[in-house]
């Protein structure tokens, strides 16, 4: 089972991820036209984004082949587990500076509308909702894989997990690598770090100023505001996902015939298998936002005074 | 589109009553309702590129007045039922003239030349209006102040 996830997977995702671009990408590539000499600071704020965005990418996988390439050098194969938080790092930073480096383009001096911005308003619903659900998802399985985690043959804590044999209660058997505290609690501060680098990413999104009475710099701000925070969400799906996944790939080992295990762990075995598809899935479609941010600028309606007398109690 | 407000730099008056008046005009006029939210201090100072002081003291000058009331987490919100604009002006005006005329009795005037003096400021303003318009004055010298929007106080 290990080694047809080792082989087999890899390249599914990669044929599944070229099938989704190849739909997404007329659906996805509309882009904002502006009147560049009336609004020089619109025409700044979408190339300063678009530009990070593809310099976040390279970068992102140039860091994640050294890290790979590395994947011995360090606490027996732990940067494999770091790749995805890794990238998904990468990612946030560089909408993060585009945000840092784009804070005045929509700002029209001594004018601003009467709006109230929120984060909310520019979250794609669908997206966190998911990607809240793998982390929570994420969570509990590293959460058991930690409590049942026990020291390896060379007696290192949490990277091994032992079983009594079905077929023979007195034989116990340990198998590993195993997601325990020896690869949970640096991944638990990674992904942390992530989550946190996140949310501070989307609130300098969100937060940054601009004159909202311009419907003009309204529409393009929105359009770009909503895809960067569609870029940071999916840069934490890929980094949730990606992991979630890992962490499937090495509990689905339990689903294996070859290993003697009782039929409960069989069954913990088989959802590591199932985990191990969604999280893929998931990782690709997050993988897809990244490279082809698409999000509209159907935002709910919260802005200008409609949605200010939305505010208003009835 | 969100309702507009405009600071102008070269205006001499300060920032913070330019947001004031702007502010109690659409609250006035019914554009901003009772219960109607406002933006954040941080968020509308960051927007028209002001100190996050000087929009807190436009605030805390409309909550004084009764205009708006601001609560901790729940941010500032209208608290002024909108009038009619008639009404309103008619308030206004009233109170100003009442002032006036407290000024012109101390000062022994008759009601003839109180009458006569208020076309004169008038016809005055009504030209340094017209002159602005055209930019023909230089704009520390233009009215940049209508004597309606004044709540209460003489504008002498």
């Amino acid at each position: 089972m290990s080694s047809f996830a080792v082989l087999v997977l890899p390249l599914l995702a990669v044929a599944t991820l070229v099938g989704v671009i190849c739909t997404s990408v007329p659906r996805r590539r509309k882009i904002a036209v502006i009147n560049e000499q009336e609004f020089p600071g619109l025409s700044r704020l979408r190339t300063v984004n678009g530009v990070a965005r593809i310099i976040g990418l390279i970068v992102g996988i140039g860091v994640v082949t050294l890290v790979w390439l590395q994947r011995d050098a360090y606490r027996l194969g732990l940067a494999i587990f770091l790749v995805p938080a890794i990238f998904a790092l990468t990612q946030i930073l560089a909408t993060l500076v585009a945000g840092v480096l784009t804070h005045d383009a929509a700002r029209t001096a001594g004018s601003a509308g009467l709006e109230i911005r929120r984060i909310g308003t520019y979250l794609p619903k669908r997206l966190s909702v998911l990607v809240a659900a793998t982390t929570v998802v994420l969570a509990l399985a590293l959460s058991w894989t930690t409590g049942v985690g026990v020291p390896d043959d060379m007696g290192r804590a949490g990277r091994a997990f032992s079983f009594r044999a079905s077929g023979d209660p007195a034989f116990t058997a340990t198998i590993g690598p195993w997601p325990g505290s020896f690869y949970a609690v640096p991944l638990t501060v990674a992904l942390s770090i992530m989550l946190v680098l996140a949310w501070v990413a989307i609130s300098i999104t969100v937060r940054r100023p601009r004159d909202a009475s311009d419907p003009e710099i309204v529409r393009v701000d929105d359009l770009v505001r909503a895809r960067a925070v569609e870029s940071i969400l999916a840069a934490v799906g890929v980094g949730v996902a990606g992991t979630l996944f890992l962490v499937g790939v090495l509990v689905s080992t339990l689903a294996i015939p070859q290993n003697s295990v009782p039929a409960l762990l069989r069954l913990a075995g088989w959802s590591g298998v199932l985990l191990e598809f969604a999280a893929m899935a998931m990782a690709i479609w997050c993988a897809v936002l990244l490279v082809l941010p698409g999000a509209d600028s159907r935002l709910r309606q919260s802005h200008g005074s409609a949605a200010a007398k939305s505010e208003a109690p009835s | 589109m969100s309702l507009r407000l405009h600071v102008d730099a070269s205006d001499p008056t300060p920032p913070f009553e330019q947001l004031r008046r702007q502010l109690d005009e659409l609250i006035t006029e019914g554009a901003l309702v009772d219960g109607q939210r406002l933006p954040s201090v941080r968020q509308l100072a960051a927007d028209l590129s002001l100190a996050a002081g000087t929009v807190a003291r436009a605030y805390a000058q409309l909550e004084k007045d009764g205009m708006v009331l601001s609560r901790r987490g729940a941010g500032t919100r209208v608290t002024a039922p909108p009038r009619a604009d008639g009404e309103v002006r008619e308030e206004r005006l009233m109170e100003l003239v009442q002032d006036v005329a407290r000024y012109a009795v101390d000062l022994g005037m008759s009601p003839t030349s109180l009458t006569a003096a208020i076309k004169r400021a008038m016809l005055e303003h009504q030209r340094q209006v017209t002159a602005q318009r055209f930019h023909t004055v230089e704009p520390h010298t233009a009215a940049t102040h209508h004597p309606l929007a004044t709540q209460g106080r003489a504008p002498w």
